[in-house]
This record gives C-alpha cells, structure tokens and sequence, in this order.
C-alpha cells in the first residue's frame, strides 16, 4: 500500500535521530514529497508558514523549548496540522498529555520500526482529516442551529402578529355580521311598514278619514328610519374615525357643555340637573368626537329613562390613573335589573326601554367608541335607585 | 273561512307593525278575536294567568327585555305547548336564513313569516290551526 505524497516536517535536535527517521521514511512503502528538517521549535514553526505541511513529527525535548509547551504553540498556530510527538521512553507521561490536549498519537525513540513509522503518520493524517470534517461539521451545525433558532423566533413573531390579526379580523366580522342582520333589519322593518301602510290608502276616495290615520302612521314610520339610518351611520363612523382621527387634548368641561347646549331641550323639559366634576382629571388626550358622542349617549339615556317618581339629576366625574382617564357618570334614574338585561345593555338592538322610539343603538355605539381605542366600559344600576356608567378611557398618544 | 279561530294573539314591540297586523288579520277573517302586546312578558303574564288560550301566536322575533326566542323558550318552560295545539309563528323583518332555521329547529312545530304579513299567509296559518284540532279530535 502507498499512501499520497506526504510533505513531512521533523523538528529533532537529535541528529541520530534525525538519521534514523529520514532512513525509515525513504524505505519501503513511504512516498516522501519534501522532509524538513528543523534543529528548534522557532525555525520549525518559520517553515509551517509555508502552508505545505501535512504532518509534524515533534521531539518533545528540543534547545528552545521542552514538554508540552512546543506542541502547544504549534496547534494554536496551526490546529489543522496533524503532530506525532516523538519522546524518549522516560517521557511518556508527557506524550500522553500531549494526546489529551491534542496531539494525533506519540512514538517512543528506538521502540518504532518503518511499519509502525508508516503506520502512525497515515493514521494521524486520516483521524485528522475526520477530526477536521467533523470539527467543520460540527461549526455548520451550530451555524444552522442558530440560523434555525433565528427562524424559529421569526416565527413566533409571525405567529403571533397573524394570531392577533386574526382574533382582530374574527372581531371585526363578527361585528360586520351583527352589523349586516341589524341593519337589514332594522331599514327592512321601516320600508316593509311602508309598502303595506301604501297598499291601505283608498285611492278612489282620498277623502277617506282612514287616509289621515294611515298618512301619520307613514310619518312616524319614515322618522323611524330616518333615526335608525343615522344611527347606523354613526356606528360606521366609530370605527372609522378611530383610524383617522388624531388625538387631541380635550377639555372635558367645555365638551359636556356643547353636549348640555344641543340637548337643553330635553333637559329643560325633564327638569334634569347635571352636576360634574372635572378638578382631578379636567383634560384628556384623545380623538376629538368620541368623548362629545359618549356624554351625549349617557346624560341623553339618563333623562330619558328617568324614574316617574323624581326629576333626574346626574352627577359626572373624573380621575387619572395608569395613563387612563376615568369617568363616572351616575343617574337617579328607574335603574336596571341586571340580573335579567345586565348582559344585553351594551347589544346592538337590546333596548331596555318599552316606551322610548330608539332602535337600542346608543350605548352599543358608546361601547364601540372606547373599545375602538383600548378602554372599557362598565356598568352598575339597581331598580327603582339608578345606574353608574364607569368609563376607562386609554389616553391616546401622539399620532395615535 | 268557514270556521274562525277563537283568538290570535299578536306580540309585537312596534306600534305601526300592530297596526298593519290587525288590519290585515281583519281582512282575512279567520278570528273572532286578536289581542295584542307591545311587551312578551306581558303576553306571557296573560296566557300564565289561565285566560283563554289563542289558537295561534303571531311573535316578533326582535324586542325590547325578552325577545321572541327568550319568549318561545320561557312557553316551552311552562309546558303550555303540551297542554294547547296553539301554533306559534314568528313574525319578523329578518331575511336571514339562521332565523328561519332556528325556527325550525324546535321540537314543536314553529312556523315563521317575514313581514309582511299577508292575508294568503295568514289563511294558510288558519289552515294548519285546524288541521291540529281535526288530529286531536282523531
């Protein structure tokens, strides 16, 4: 057996020595490109420069260096290179180490002959070559395993921002749904009323008494729509003005003033008091509209569903707290039993009411409004004693 | 209609509806008497109370504190569908399929009609009314 043209460095004070291992590998089955012979560890490691080596055989006892510290500098210049140590028979504890922090295997002077010579320095070149292809190996891996973790932590990124996409979009179909049936609904009724109202008119004698009846059921009719389509129309805007809109700071007082302003008929009419006070939170960052639609839905159902017994009086106030704004709004009005309506109040259609015209649209629109920028709204009432509203509006920073 | 139903009852939130309704139940002839409500627990106090019971129930699905669905299942609760062939017929402006499937998904025949009632409707309501009480008499 031949083995490929070998590029051997000697590093060998010991000219014996020296003799005995040039002799060896020129016999028999070597194929010996180029032997180097070094006196000392420096000009040895002078000649690895030339990047041509394939193997060192090194003395361990040498003028400029002894033990382990010679293999040392070597396999932290060149780890790639394959070493055999050569050592006497009293330093075979040194070899030994030698193996352990890497050496590829060690031969004792006079105790080799060429096959063992032959054998040693082809194994050391192939356990280097696998020593080598798996330390390479074993650096892809890692690269692939963080190149993998990488991955798998974009996606979870991914996962997530698509989780929350999704209960965001199953959020807004369901939305869209109930939207749908109600509006359907709620415009059908109206123009189905319509259409058999117009069908009862005697038109061969529009004289007919029955007309007039008929003619003011149109009226009330048409304003029911009229009511319902401005409703509905408001509910579209909630959603859309939380996305355009930008937040501004608002005065709370100055808006429950404008609200007070567009409804004083009302409240002149119910005799309804409004009492507020704005001194611990007075101002609010948020998306001018909303605040002005939440005071008007509330005081307007406070008056509204007033208790027969005692004008209404409506006590608002405000607090700061963890970057929310918090706003009571609590009424003496008839109250509602909560154990039965409590989970409709909010429900597009639910009105609580028997005799108010509303189609049940105000407080689901106050609840869309908050909830479209982050807050919440609760609810607390007790028949025949009146209802709290307790409103947590999430400040709205710059740009929204 | 050769035989009239002895009373329909009408339980509707909105006024004009009622007034359509009994217009339109008049010229259908087929009741001696309608009786209406704007409120379903109202109606559900009166057939509670043992007054006399209709042969047929015309309900609006979507109304204030219980709604037809709440109302149907609280007449289920009393058993009143065991002890009266009364036919129920909800009565809606809804056009969507789920609401006339879930009428008839009940165990006990539940008919449903989207406004507007109409007087072929309404004799074909009176139709299965009678068919109900011929069985019985089977």
């Amino acid at each position: 057996m031949k083995s490929s043209k070998l590029n051997i460095l000697l590093i060998e004070d010991n000219p014996d020595d020296q003799e005995l291992i040039q002799e060896y590998l020129c016999d028999g089955d070597f194929n010996v490109n180029i032997l180097s012979i070094r006196q000392n560890l420096q000009s040895g490691i002078e000649r690895l420069k030339k990047k041509d080596i394939d193997i060192v055989l090194l003395d361990l006892s040498l003028p400029d260096s002894f033990g382990l510290d010679g293999f040392k500098e070597i396999s932290a210049n060149y780890p790639e290179i394959p070493v055999v140590i050569l050592t006497g028979l009293s330093n075979s504890e040194s070899a030994l180490e030698a193996i352990r922090v890497g050496a590829q295997d060690y031969l004792v002077k006079g105790d080799y002959d060429p096959a063992l010579l032959f054998k040693t320095i082809n194994y050391a070149i192939e356990r280097n070559k696998m020593i080598t292809s798996l330390f390479k190996a074993n650096l892809q891996l890692k690269e692939a395993r963080s190149t993998a973790l990488q991955l798998v932590n974009v996606c979870n990124i991914a996962r997530e921002e698509v989780e929350a996409t999704q209960s965001d979009l199953q959020r807004q179909k369901e939305g869209l749904e109930h939207f749908a049936y109600v509006s359907t609904h709620d415009l059908r009724a109206p123009v189905v009323n319509l259409q058999s109202l117009l069908k009862f008119i005697d038109r061969k004698n529009y004289a007919n008494e029955q007309n007039a009846v008929i003619i003011n059921k149109m009226d009330i009719t048409v304003e029911q729509m009229s009511e319902t389509l401005h409703d509905l129309i408001e509910v579209v805007a909630v959603t859309k003005e939380a996305e355009q809109r930008k937040p501004e700071v608002l005065k709370l007082e100055s808006i429950l003033n404008k609200v007070i302003l567009n409804i004083e008929q009302l409240v002149k009419l119910q005799n309804a008091k409004i009492i507020c006070d704005f001194s611990k939170a007075d101002q609010i960052r948020y998306v001018p509209g909303h605040i002005k639609s939440i005071f008007q839905n509330l005081v307007t159902n406070a008056i509204k569903y007033k208790d027969p017994k005692r004008d209404p009086v409506i006590n608002i106030e405000s607090t700061k707290s963890n970057g929310y704004t918090c706003i009571k709004v609590q009424d003496n009005g008839c109250g509602i039993d909560m154990d039965k309506h409590g989970k409709k109040i909010f429900t597009m259609f639910k009105q609580l009411h028997i005799d108010s015209k509303g189609k049940g649209l105000g407080l689901y629109i106050v609840k869309s409004q908050i909830e479209a920028l982050g807050g919440k709204i609760e609810v607390e009432s007790k028949i025949g004693k009146g209802t709290l509203f307790t409103i947590h509006l999430k400040d709205q920073l710059n740009g929204n | 209609m050769e035989i009239k139903l002895k009373r329909i009852l009408v339980i509707d939130d909105d006024e004009t509806s009622n007034f359509i309704n009994e217009i339109i139940i008049g010229r259908a002839e087929i009741a001696h008497d309608v009786k209406v409500f704007i409120c379903a627990n109202e109606a559900l106090e009166y057939l509670k109370n043992g007054n006399d019971f209709p042969d047929l129930i015309l309900l609006d699905i979507n109304m204030p504190f219980i709604d037809g669905w709440e109302f149907l299942q609280a007449y289920f609760d009393c058993r009143f569908n065991q002890k009266h062939k009364t036919l129920i017929c909800m009565l809606s402006s809804s056009i969507y399929e789920s609401d006339r499937t879930r009428a008839a998904s009940y165990p006990d025949r539940v008919e449903f009609i989207s406004k507007p009632l109409t007087v072929e409707s309404l004799h074909e309501l009176a139709t299965i009314v009678k068919e109900r009480y011929a069985k019985v008499l089977d």
